[in-house]
């Protein structure tokens, strides 16, 4: 449910991208996923077939580059990976600061003619 | 060929969660979007914090539900200004919703927007509302594990209400895990330890909302504290 809604809004870029750039057709779409962001690709990638039909977009390939959860430690100002169950600094035992990355939820890039 | 866009997905709804949030302050409200599981409590929550509440700020709900209109039903016996969300199956509140709902409302009239999400911990965190602040709400009956297995809630939000604490005694919920993994995520996050059911510990939330709404509103200075704190 998650990722219709995600894929209904992925569209409106897309769509933007393709009227700016007068494409006729789109080959590939690349999208940033979060791991925090718990958007399961298998599902997202669906949805986007089922939309994508009779568009310019019909048969593009949704590709995802998984970005993993990156916390700055609050103590010793160290970037460290969450791992699942534990979020604590693995150098100092600190806690986090703020995430590095983990949210992300963007187009990188399309290709098209 | 190939088209650099870096542009977030999510960008019409933050767009439109921008837009909400220029409202918010264009009339001086504070807007908390409450999130939690379903069953973790909420709506009993609310039904005791509003009268306490409304002592001193003008309040008004939106309440988004999956499919009935019950938990608003049980708001507005409260005697506050309620606008209900119906996502039809949908698991989350977006920007827009929020958008539509506002004109249900006599924003002049309001001080503090409390928006209850649907029941979910996964979705809700997506979708920027234009809110303030986000809380999340815990109950004791569905576990300590669930920071370690939702993050991204707990690291998000300003507060924790632990709710159901009455049933500790009779759970293997773990505070100590439980204030660990809270603090290793968001060592500023406040928690709160409530029984709704029995009006436990909403004293406590309620005075601190109400300091977190007179923190929103400083420095703000289109109106005067007189007219934001009724
Ligand atoms: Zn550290």
């Amino acid at each position: 449910m998650h990722e219709i809604a995600i894929v209904d809004n992925l569209i409106t870029v897309v769509d933007d991208q393709v009227k700016e750039h007068q494409l006729e057709k789109v080959h590939r779409v690349h999208l940033v996923v979060g791991q925090l962001t718990g958007v399961v690709e298998d599902v997202l990638r669906f949805c986007w077939q089922v939309s994508a039909e009779g568009t310019p977009w019909e048969g593009a390939q949704l590709t995802v580059d998984q970005k993993a959860a990156v916390a700055l430690c609050a103590d010793c100002n160290v970037e460290y990976e969450l791992k699942e169950q534990c979020f604590a600094c693995p150098h100092c035992g600190g806690a986090i600061k703020s995430l590095v990355t983990g949210k992300e939820l963007y187009i990188d890039y399309i290709e098209g003619d | 060929m190939e088209i650099k866009v870096l542009k977030n997905i999510m960008k019409r709804n933050e767009d439109l969660a921008g837009l909400n949030r220029e409202i918010f302050d264009k009339h001086g409200i504070v807007t908390v979007n409450i999130m939690s599981s379903p069953g973790a409590g909420k709506t009993t929550i609310l039904e005791k914090a509003i009268p306490i509440l409304r002592k001193d700020l003008n309040l008004a709900i939106i309440e988004g539900d999956l499919m009935t209109s019950r938990d608003a039903e049980r708001i507005k016996r409260q005697q506050v200004p309620v606008v209900q969300i119906n996502t039809e199956g949908g698991c989350h509140l977006d920007a827009n919703m929020i958008n539509l709902s506002l004109n249900e409302l006599d924003l002049a009239d309001i001080d503090l927007i409390i928006i209850e999400n649907v029941g979910n911990l996964v979705c809700p965190g997506t979708y920027d509302l234009g809110e303030h602040f986000k809380l999340v709400v815990l109950s004791v009956a569905e576990g300590d594990d669930k920071p370690a297995k939702y993050p991204l809630m707990f690291q998000e939000s300003r507060a924790c209400i632990l709710n159901k604490i009455d049933l500790l005694p009779y759970s293997n919920f773990d505070l100590t895990t439980f204030n660990e993994d809270i603090h290793n995520l968001n060592p500023a996050m406040e928690i709160f330890h409530t029984a709704a059911f029995s009006g436990e510990g909403l004293e406590q939330w309620c005075s601190w909302l109400k300091d977190q709404v007179r923190q929103e509103n400083y420095g703000k200075n289109d109106l005067t504290q007189e007219q934001r704190l009724k």
